[in-house]
């Protein structure tokens, strides 16, 4: 149902011989902010917290990292995996493996401040199969090609997907790449992913991640979803993240797949 | 308020004494006023007694009036502009009936066409903040696509502005574009454009009369913070068939007037549509199957006179708007309405109107892929009932009374999936709530320099079951469920409005005006989006959602050049808003069941100044408006709680009409509007999350979109080259944005496609040069 938001702003563009410039603004400079990203994963991957700072709009897009901050987490049984800085604000562990139905608290000491968040791993659907597709983008677009995901809901409100896709190695956007099962609960899911802004190639190899995630995380991604879209007046996702800090913690499933395109 | 409601009810009973007092060795005289060639009613036509001293009453929205004279032989004159004024002279004896009919100066194209500017009633009228529309310019100004359209051209009056380019949803003094009540025969109209805002569902063809109420509401309307637009079908030719159309660059137009039994009942039906390939882009077929999208609407009117004192009108609305994006997606929408009304005249003096509307608005979507179709709608649907009653006590004082009982019944959203492997769609509950009101308004001429309005509305709302109704912390997470049966009260809800408006001649072509207003609302839009959405969805008041209030004074000056070729019009207001409503971020409106726990409550406030210029007679005509005016809101969870500029707020707004006859056969017009650009929100930083660019959001709405301005042509060329007196056509010239100007209708940030490293600010503009013709005949 996410199609509705398509489809309005494919009407605009539709309707409308609307052009597009690129200006130049007056935007307010900010100091630089604490951004934390942590993830934790039940696919046997690391536990992963990024530490970077924020940075004034017209900067060339290089995130400063942050150094030597103290990074742990745990798990609601009481077990605690300290991360150390495998490389200049990444801090990772590898023995901890995120087991679904677990709440982590991520707590993150940097520059003499502390930041906690809770997660937790919700359960998980698995990829059913992943096949190559054709997206109508309009006239501007016109038909590009697309990878569509598919799985079966499991009964029960609440569950909530969150997909990503790097093509040839590269993570690229995933517009609408989130969704819940308020349309479709048990059913059977196709996740369609278009993105006009990289076209699909022959040749290119697409990996897939099919996530599910917690409702705050959900509703964070919700937000820089709506954000992106333009349609909605901008703001700061709400984060779980406590003490000031801007970024999420996501405890989530994961699942990869990749397919080539033909 | 408590005292406020005193000095009222004080006002109220002493004007009635003097009222009484006067009232008893006089006979009423009272009839309708009508056009003589097609014999519809003419609103607010004045009929003035003659005499040393005159006294004049005006027709209400039926064209009826009574006035008191002496026995004897007494002289009355009724008039109304663009039309001959009629003497009668008769004596009076008893009670009597007095119809007039009067002929239009200029048999002309627009000859049904409406001005319902009295001489100088810019000074003398005690209601502040009230725009009568003129129908004859609306025809001759320039809009886009050549589509002329009521709710652009009240846009060009001082303190209304556009929520968007080339948009009909509208604000008024900074209220949002929901809090305009949008009456049509008096059904409400809940989504007034078509085609996602860029048209209005009004046909010009199909309307008599329109007014606009920005404040000093009467106690008669209810329902809505900011304003009330009041628009009136035609009740069609009474005489003899009529027949007009027109022909334009994006859909044609017929209407067709006609007695049902000459003199006693009439009928009319318009009709208006898109054409399917106007938006050729759109019809280009790229294999996933024909893609469409065009509107229709239909207007009907019917009236008969069943006696002297009675009469009856049916009037309805149907308008639907049609996508199809793909074989895969299509969607529909439109608002359908219908009113049933009865006209009595109890003696002479009291009339009353009964009225049953039907009012509705539905949205459906279909979305369908390999296997399952999905099919989404939301709707709102109210019966409504409605009693007036206008009692011409003296010709000095006059009372409005009656009831109003409205019952909503709202579906946020219902989804029906096909195919039971695609799951199912989460059940939303059906809200119904019942709105009802009384209301009493009394205007009193209390002397020859002062006039008062004033009046007090009781309003409340019962939300009533079956359903689940929720309750949420101060995070938006549901904490608790009640279930509710059938018709059980969830909550209600009980407002006094008081409505107060007065009038004082300082001078005889000078006068000053003051108001107090309390407005109420009690259905809310839910939109967390910066344009109108067809899938936007109304809510009534619930637990959670408080009614909205607005408390609005308003001071004024006005004043008439001698000859009455000019008006000047300046008002001040200050508004207090309170439980406005506004969105978390990452909220979902549609189809959520647990919408609420997604709002956010708070204040607001607006301010501003209106002036305005106007010539109204010679070759040249127009006006000059200017409004400077602010509007914040507060929200303890947005701006760190303090005051932010809310997204309408415009600091300057500059609005010159000007319509000029060439020759007798053409007429050109030009408007140019300026205003301020929107507060908006952009970032003032950037950070990466998982490896997107994000955006850092600093401040609400501290970013102001450039200054938006425009010019706009229209020549309008009649030509009278049939002799005929039946047939007439006129053309109309348009340009739209004469000098091209790109105004920016939205600013995106995104990285830049080939070097991602760079981000990048871009905008994006709309229509430049945008020529039109209408071909528009009649017989």
């Amino acid at each position: 149902m996410k199609y509705i938001q398509i489809a309005i702003l494919a009407l605009l563009i539709f309707v409308l011989q609307s052009c597009e410039k690129v200006i130049t603004l007056d935007l307010k400079n900010t100091n630089p902010q604490l951004v934390i990203e942590g993830t934790i994963d039940n696919s046997g991957g690391p536990a992963v917290v990024k530490l970077t700072k924020t940075i004034n709009f017209t900067t060339t897009n290089v995130f400063p990292n942050v150094s030597g901050a103290v990074v742990k987490i745990t798990d609601n049984a009481g077990n605690m995996y300290n991360l150390s800085e495998t490389s200049t604000g990444v801090y990772t562990n590898n023995v901890v493996v995120g087991v679904i139905g677990k709440s982590y608290t991520m707590t993150v000491t940097a520059e003499g401040k502390t930041y906690t968040a809770t997660s937790t791993i919700p359960r998980q659907m698995p990829i059913d199969t992943i096949i190559q597709d054709v997206f109508d983008a309009g006239q501007q677009e016109g038909i590009v090609k697309s990878v569509n995901v598919f799985f079966t809901d499991l009964i029960g409100y609440g569950d909530n997907a969150h997909v990503l896709q790097k093509i040839n190695n590269i993570p690229e956007a995933v517009p609408f790449g989130i969704s819940d099962d308020r349309f479709g609960d048990g059913g059977y899911v196709p996740f369609q992913i278009v993105n006009t802004r990289k076209k699909l190639k022959v040749g290119d190899v697409a990996e897939i991640e099919l996530r599910f995630v917690d409702r705050n995380v959900y509703k964070y991604l919700t937000g820089i979803s709506e954000n992106a879209g333009g349609n909605t007046v901008p703001a700061n996702p709400t984060t779980n993240i406590v003490g000031g800090a801007l970024g999420i913690f996501s405890a989530h499933t994961s699942e990869k797949q990749s397919i080539t395109i033909r | 308020m408590n005292t406020s409601i005193k000095l009222i009810l004080w006002v109220f009973v002493f004007g009635f004494t003097k009222s009484f007092a006067q009232s008893k060795t006089k006979f009423t005289i009272s009839g309708t006023v009508k056009d003589a060639l097609t014999g519809e009613t003419l609103i607010g036509a004045s009929v003035v007694l003659v005499g040393e001293k005159p006294i004049g009453v005006i027709t209400n929205s039926y064209g009826f009036y009574s006035i008191m004279a002496n026995a004897g032989v007494v002289k009355l004159v009724s008039s109304f502009s663009s039309f001959a004024a009629d003497t009668i002279e008769i004596n009076v004896e008893k009670d009597m009936v007095l119809n007039f009919n009067l002929k239009s100066k200029k048999a002309q194209l627009d000859e049904v066409v409406i001005s319902s500017k009295q001489k100088n009633e810019n000074v003398t009228k005690p209601i502040m903040g009230v725009e009568k529309i003129n129908m004859a310019q609306i025809n001759k100004l320039p809009v886009i696509f050549g589509e002329r359209d009521i709710l652009k051209t009240i846009q060009l009056m001082p303190g209304i502005k556009a929520v968007g380019e080339g948009n009909a949803g509208f604000n008024v003094r900074g209220g949002n574009a929901d809090q305009n009540l949008i009456l049509l025969d008096e059904a409400p109209v809940y989504n007034a454009s078509h085609l996602l805002g860029f048209f209005s569902t009004f046909n010009s063809d199909a309307i008599k009369d329109a007014s606009i109420y920005k404040g000093g509401m009467p106690a008669q309307y209810g329902g809505r913070l900011s304003s009330v637009i009041d628009i009136k079908m035609k009740d069609g030719n009474a005489k003899k068939l009529d027949v007009a159309g027109g022909i334009g660059l994006i859909a044609s137009r017929i209407s067709i007037g006609a007695p049902i039994v000459k003199d006693k009942g009439s009928f009319t039906i318009s009709a208006r549509r898109t054409y399917a390939d106007v938006f050729l882009a759109l019809q280009k077929d790229t294999g996933q199957g024909k893609r469409s999208l065009y509107f229709y609407d239909v207007n009907l009117k019917a009236n008969y006179k069943i006696s002297k004192k009675d009469r009856v009108f049916l009037s309805g609305y149907f308008g639907k708007d049609f996508l199809k994006l793909s074989k895969d997606f299509s969607a529909d929408w439109g608002n359908a309405t219908g009113t049933l009304r009865w006209n009595h005249v109890f003696g002479s003096r009291l009339f009353s109107n009964t009225s049953l509307i039907y009012s509705a608005y539905n949205y459906s979507v279909t979305i369908k892929n390999s296997e399952t179709s999905y099919k989404g709608k939301t709707n709102i649907i109210d019966y409504n009932f409605k009693q007036d009653f206008d009692w011409n006590i003296t010709n000095k004082s006059k009372l409005r009374f009656g009831a109003n009982v409205i019952r909503h019944r709202v579906d946020p959203g219902t989804v029906d999936v096909s195919n039971v492997t695609a799951g199912n769609a989460q059940p939303t509950q059906k809200r119904v709530s019942i709105e009802s009101a009384l209301y009493a308004s009394h205007e009193w001429k209390a002397n020859d320099r002062l006039e008062i309005v004033y009046g007090l509305r009781a309003s409340s709302l019962a939300v009533k079951g079956a359903g689940d109704f929720y309750e949420f912390n101060n995070k938006g997470e549901r904490t608790k469920t009640i279930a509710y049966t059938k018709g059980q009260t969830v909550k209600s809800y009980f407002n006094l409005e008081p409505r107060f408006s007065a009038s004082y001649k300082i001078a005889p072509l000078s006068s000053i005006k003051a108001s107090y207003n309390r407005n109420v609302q009690n259905l809310h839009l839910m939109t967390n989006s910066t344009s109108a959405n067809p899938t936007d969805v109304w809510l009534p008041s619930t637990n959670n959602i408080k009614p909205e209030l607005s408390d609005q004074v308003a001071l004024g000056f006005y004043k008439d050049s001698k000859d009455d070729v000019y008006e000047f019009s300046s008002e001040i207001y200050y508004k207090d808003l309170k439980n406005q409503i506004e969105y978390r971020n990452g909220a979902e409106i549609l189809a959520n069941d647990f919408v609420e726990g997604d709002l956010l409550y708070g204040t607001g406030r607006a301010y501003g100044i209106e002036l305005m210029m106007r010539k109204k007679t010679g070759r040249l005509t127009g006006w000059v408006g200017y409004t400077l005016s602010k509007v914040e809101k507060k929200f303890a969870e947005i701006n760190n709680g303090a005051y932010f500029n809310a997204r309408q707020d415009r600091t300057h707004d500059i609005s010159i009409v000007g319509m000029y006859d060439l020759s007798k056969k053409w007429n050109m017009s030009a408007t140019w509007v300026y205003n301020t650009g929107s507060a908006v929100t952009f970032p003032s930083g950037k950070y990466t999350i998982n490896n997107q660019t994000t955006f850092l959001y600093t401040e609400r709405n501290g970013y102001r979109m450039p200054a938006y301005h425009r010019m706009d042509v229209a020549f309008n060329y009649e030509p009278s080259i049939f002799k005929t007196r039946r047939y007439k056509s006129s053309w109309s010239f348009g340009l739209y944005n004469l000098y091209g100007r790109e105004n920016a209708f939205s600013i995106g940030f995104r990285d830049n496609k080939d070097d991602r490293s760079k981000t990048e600010v871009v905008r994006t503009s709309l229509f430049r040069f945008i020529p039109s013709v209408t071909w528009n005949f009649k017989f």
